[in-house]
């Protein structure tokens, strides 16, 4: 709280300063992985995944103790969106309280950790800039109204407050009122229900290029969150003319292809399965083109959502993922357990006493009671795209809304903390257990084994079963010299190993040695056990 | 289609006057190329690469050579385009795309794409359909889209089935190993065939009428063999032969962006769309080619034209309109190619998501078809002579060249077995003596479909005096081929930008498209009117745009549409 005053305090001297001041742009990032790599040179390997089109590195954090591969791996994902800078934050912070926790550390020689602070950095930056604009977009140049030019109609900054805002046209046509609870705000009417609106309003700017649209080409780009394969919306804006068609989509995915051992995915973004679990729809399930969590699935993540709601007090309606997101992709085309959360929103302000408040009065409470500088006074100005009306530039600012104060990030990342380390303990955990050997005579010997689950998670998800990037479990034989395998096969393949799950096996050997038996998974780590026929 | 006939019959005519001591001239062929070519064998890597190089050597006005980038084992992508190089860029001209082997079994589309280039180049100064053609259009041809697995095709042991992928190895069973028990040639004859292994409760015995064959017994009959699959052994110790191979299993026809899903939806697929490095190439290529109008993916077999949906989740992206496009080209290419047949990949052939010519259609609005190239019915002619014409063809045509006779060998797993059967280059491939035909056929439909991309006149130029110094000009703009400026999928998704008909020299006051001229009916553009954009110039039609300018400099109008190439128009 004293940190929370500091900062009220700061904003009270300076109106340009910012609600989410403290965040780390890319050169305090850059320095912060660097010297975390330092202070933990055998646990920490900070290497760059890939660099956008404008040449910013993609960074890849990987937690381990010795090769990464040889454990059962959690990827951990910020800067889903660019217009989330909070999830970035989020996941340094993450870093930075599991590299100071000898426990944490210690919990390494289990798991594994792939790290991505940010996977979009060229949006993120719009954040840290003089002109702030919710940007979700890289530096790729796109036609985002599709008319043939290219980036012809950005925002422009009327009120010159580095802020793009809105602006309001009086107009008897327009949809929007001001709102009788917090006159600066607006509210949609209901034309249905016989009321009158007398606000038009725009997104801050002008129209460049004259087509009747405001802003509705700017620089920016392909969105991260809108380029993957599941549900891909097509040419719609932000999504680029196909699938992983960005250097950072695509690069991601070759590293996550190439890792087997990952069984679960954690994304900090707008795609949200936590606050509330996905449902599971029959129908959509059973269809070619799959369009719902499987039912093992479902269950699981009802599970996973009530712990998150327990350790967070993050709690919600209804999950959300949009079309061409990372988090359904993760689940749905990779197969892995796949969640995802903003970790953070807005509370609800309306109080008990009030009939309904307004999404706009909800959120200038909420603003006001924080004593957060996140509105800028409706003022008049000349606009030449309506002459001779009354146009007014003003409204709450971007990102104020959806990103909390950093001030608030030191208990939203110790709760995060916890699910994480939760969440990578209950990796499927393979074990050899009842080994026997028994002599049926004549120098022939059965042996038998239970292979068993004893972690907390299937060896995959009830999705995983059918992609073919996720590996069987496997128990495999070394024969010692001049035996021979009389029943049973050298090699087995299991399609599934539920947790607390056993498969029993049995062989028929003949030949006295050594006989090795090696069983596992990637994402369920192996055991080796050696027996003595005798 | 008069027009095209009566540029076909003086073409024969013109041609007849080839001077040439040693030869006299077969109609519809080059009678004493610059390239000297067979036409009746297959050609590896390095003899793409020589052809390539030769043509574009030959005929450095019409063909470049480039490499559009790398295959996954670091070969050139070497593609040819082919056009009158003199009289402009190529992208400001139609294209049209052609490219084959995909399936890197299917061998016989490279040639074919070879053909068309040598065709038309070595034709271009005695033929005028091909001068105009070449003048007019561009095509970008890529012989072999997959050139590593066609040398292995041609090179290692296989089945005519063999390998339909590219070569990156990949783990087919989920035991995390990969390509660890392909085909074993056991006889070291450069074919996987059969093998078989006498056994009194097998279910086959040779055909009494062509011992080589095996037929299956019937009812209560004793059979004397039985088949145990492709040569090879259980290499990895599994209890498994052959489960996972080189060029195993993804499929390089499943890899495209469109209605792309995952393997478990789509088996074949890869990692995501494009994920394929070959097709990475031609992506990129297409996304820097707008102009590309038209597309051919030849494949084999079974003599069919197909065009997509691939799947019955897809059918919107094929409207009426388009498919009436679709419908014109396919019916004359039954025409072209007896024994061929105009089909629909999702309920005529199979479900497919991801393939390579719907996302030509569904993501770049481009008109594209696949031809699955030979088919049984060149043998005699005759529908569906079942197995034991093959054998007839291959005894009485081919003179037993594609069998292998049954051998026995010793096999560590089944003992005394022999091995024989059909060779690799046989079945899909065309015999020789039928490559050169079908090549011809094949490309004659494909140039009818290049031919149908839009070529776009200034029809008429009007200009009107009105009062206060203003004139009205009106414009009408013509495209005199059956394929649209933009299919109505383009349109659903504004893919290509719009076509921009522009004027220069008086100052433009207003600019409007013009619905009807003769109830006067227009619909203003009221940003930049001197650049009006116009969406579609439908095939065989007309559109019409009207400027009121002021000022009495020299007018120039020009044309600008992606896949309807440029024209110009200048006032006298």
């Amino acid at each position: 709280m004293i940190r929370l005053s500091g900062l009220i305090g700061v904003l009270l001297f300076s109106q340009w300063t910012f609600a989410q001041e403290g965040y780390t742009d890319q050169n305090a990032m850059t320095a912060k992985l660097r010297e975390l790599e330092r202070n933990q040179k055998n646990f920490v390997e900070v290497a760059e995944l890939v660099k956008t089109e404008s040449g910013k590195p993609v960074f890849r954090v990987t937690l381990s103790s010795g090769p990464a591969e040889n454990k059962p791996a959690v990827v951990i994902v910020g800067g889903v969106s660019g217009s989330h800078p909070f999830g970035t934050e989020l996941v340094l912070s993450l870093l930075e309280k599991f590299t100071e926790s000898d426990s944490l550390l210690n919990s390494l020689n289990e798991v594994s950790y792939y790290v991505f602070p940010d996977m979009s950095p060229d949006a993120r930056e719009q954040y840290f800039s003089s002109l702030k604009y919710e940007r979700e977009g890289n530096s790729t140049k796109t036609d985002d109204d599709r008319d043939g030019r290219m980036n012809e109609d950005p925002f422009e900054d009327l009120n010159n407050d580095g802020q793009i805002t809105w602006i309001r046209v009086e107009d008897e046509t327009g949809d929007w009122i001001a709102d009788e609870t917090d006159p600066r705000a607006l509210k949609k009417v209901d034309k249905s229900k016989g009321e009158k609106g007398n606000w038009a309003i725009y997104s801050e700017g002008r129209d460049n290029d004259g087509d009747g649209d405001l802003n509705e080409d700017g620089p920016g780009g392909v969105a991260f969150n809108k380029n993957f394969t599941y549900q891909y919306p097509w040419f719609k804006p932000g999504a680029g003319e196909f699938q992983v068609s960005e250097l950072e989509n695509r690069a991601f995915l070759d590293f996550l292809y190439e890792r087997t051992n990952v069984f679960l995915v954690l994304s900090f973004g707008p795609s949200d399965n936590l606050y509330a679990p996905m449902k599971y729809n029959a129908s959509q399930a059973r269809k070619r083109v799959v369009a719902s969590m499987l039912q093992e699935d479902v269950k699981h993540n009802e599970l996973v959502s009530k712990l998150y709601q327990e350790l967070t007090g993050n709690k919600g309606k209804s999950a959300t993922g949009h079309p061409g997101d990372f988090m359904q992709w993760a689940y749905f085309h990779f197969g892995r357990f796949s969640y995802g959360t903003p970790a953070w929103k807005m509370p609800d302000m309306k109080k008990k006493s009030e009939k309904s408040l307004s999404k706009q009065a909800g959120q200038l409470r909420w603003l006001d009671s924080l004593q957060i500088n996140g509105f800028t006074e409706w003022t008049s100005v000349e606009h030449p795209d309506f002459p001779g009306k009354k146009v007014e530039v003003g409204g709450i600012h971007p990102f104020v809304t959806s990103n909390p104060p950093a001030s608030m990030l030191d208990d939203i990342a110790e709760s995060h903390l916890q699910f994480v380390a939760e969440m990578a303990s209950r990796h499927p955990k393979v074990q050899a257990e009842n080994i026997r050997v028994e002599s049926v005579g004549k120098n022939v010997f059965r042996v038998s084994v239970d292979i068993f689950n004893s972690g907390e998670l299937p060896a995959m998800t009830e999705m995983g079963e059918r992609v073919k990037w996720v590996l069987k479990p496997k128990i495999s034989l070394k024969l010692g010299s001049g035996m021979n395998l009389l029943s049973g096969q050298k090699v087995t393949l299991l399609d599934q190993l539920k947790a607390g799950e056993k498969s029993s096996l049995t062989w028929l050997i003949q030949g006295k040695g050594q006989l090795g038996i090696i069983a596992g998974a990637p994402q369920m780590g192996s055991v080796n056990i050696n027996v003595e026929l005798k | 289609m008069k027009r095209l006939t009566t540029i076909i019959l003086s073409v024969i005519f013109f041609a007849s006057y080839g001077q040439d001591p040693d030869f006299f001239q077969a109609a519809g062929t080059p009678v004493n190329p610059k390239v000297d070519i067979s036409w009746n064998r297959y050609n590896t890597y390095s003899g793409i690469e020589n052809i390539c190089k030769q043509l574009a050597k030959a005929h450095p006005n019409l063909i470049k050579l480039n490499s559009i980038g790398k295959s996954y084992q670091g070969r050139d992508m070497w593609m040819l385009t082919v056009t009158n190089t003199r009289n402009g860029s190529d992208l400001e001209k139609p294209g049209f795309y052609i490219d084959g082997n995909i399936h890197s079994n299917e061998i016989q589309g490279t040639e074919i794409a070879l053909y068309t280039a040598w065709y038309l180049a070595e034709m271009y100064n005695s033929n005028k359909f091909v001068q105009e053609l070449l003048d007019e259009k561009v095509f970008y041809i890529l012989p072999s889209i997959n050139p590593d697995a066609r040398n292995n095709y041609m090179l290692e042991a296989n089945t005519a089935s063999s390998p339909r992928s590219g070569m990156m190895p990949i783990d087919d069973d989920r035991d995390g190993l990969k390509d660890e028990d392909g085909f074993d040639d056991l006889n070291s004859d450069g074919h996987i065939t059969f093998m078989r292994r006498k056994n009194p409760n097998g279910r086959y015995v040779a055909d009494p009428r062509d011992p080589r064959r095996l037929v299956q017994v019937e009812g209560d009959q004793r059979g004397e063999y039985e088949l145990l699959g492709y040569e090879g052994l259980d290499n990895d110790g599994d209890g498994r032969v052959n489960e996972d191979r080189v060029g195993g299993y993804y499929d390089p026809n499943r890899d495209w962006a469109w209605n792309w899903q995952p393997d478990y939806i789509q088996r074949g697929a890869y990692k995501y769309p494009f994920s394929v490095p070959e097709n990475r190439t031609v992506a990129d290529f297409f996304m820097e080619h707008p102009n590309i109008a038209g597309a051919q993916s030849y494949h084999n077999s079974g003599g069919m034209l197909l065009r997509g949906p691939g799947a019955e989740e897809d059918l919107a992206t094929y409207g009426r309109a388009d498919v009436r496009v679709y419908d014109e080209l396919g019916e004359m290419g039954e025409k072209l190619i007896p024994g061929y047949n105009y089909l629909v990949i999702y309920k005529d052939l199979y479900s497919t998501f991801g393939g390579e010519i719907e996302w030509f259609h569904g993501g770049r609005g481009i008109f594209s078809f696949t031809n699955e190239l030979y088919t049984s019915y060149l043998m005699f002619h005759e529908e569906r002579g079942g197995q034991a014409s093959i054998y007839e063809f291959d005894k009485y045509l081919l003179f037993e060249d594609a069998f292998i006779k049954w051998e026995e060998f010793e096999h560590p797993q089944y003992g005394k077995i022999e091995i024989g059967g059909q060779k690799k280059n046989f079945r899909r491939a065309n015999p020789g003596f039928l490559l050169e035909t079908d090549a011809h056929r094949n490309m004659a439909f494909t140039l009818f479909h290049a031919y149908q991309t839009p070529k776009l006149e200034i029809d008429r130029v009007d200009v009107k005096k009105l009062s206060g110094g203003l004139k009205e000009v009106t414009v009408s703009v013509a495209n005199r081929r059956l394929i649209p400026t933009h299919s109505g999928q383009d349109l659903k998704y504004s893919i290509t930008r719009p076509n921009i008909v522009e004027l220069t020299g008086p100052e433009v006051i207003a600019g409007m498209r013009v619905i009807n001229e003769d109830l006067n009916q227009t619909v203003e553009q009221k940003h930049s009117p001197e650049r009006m954009e116009v969406r579609n110039i439908p095939g065989r039609d007309v559109v019409t745009v009207r400027w009121i300018v002021s000022g009495g400099q020299k007018m120039s109008i020009e044309v600008n549409s992606s896949k309807g190439g440029k024209v110009r128009w200048n006032e006298e």
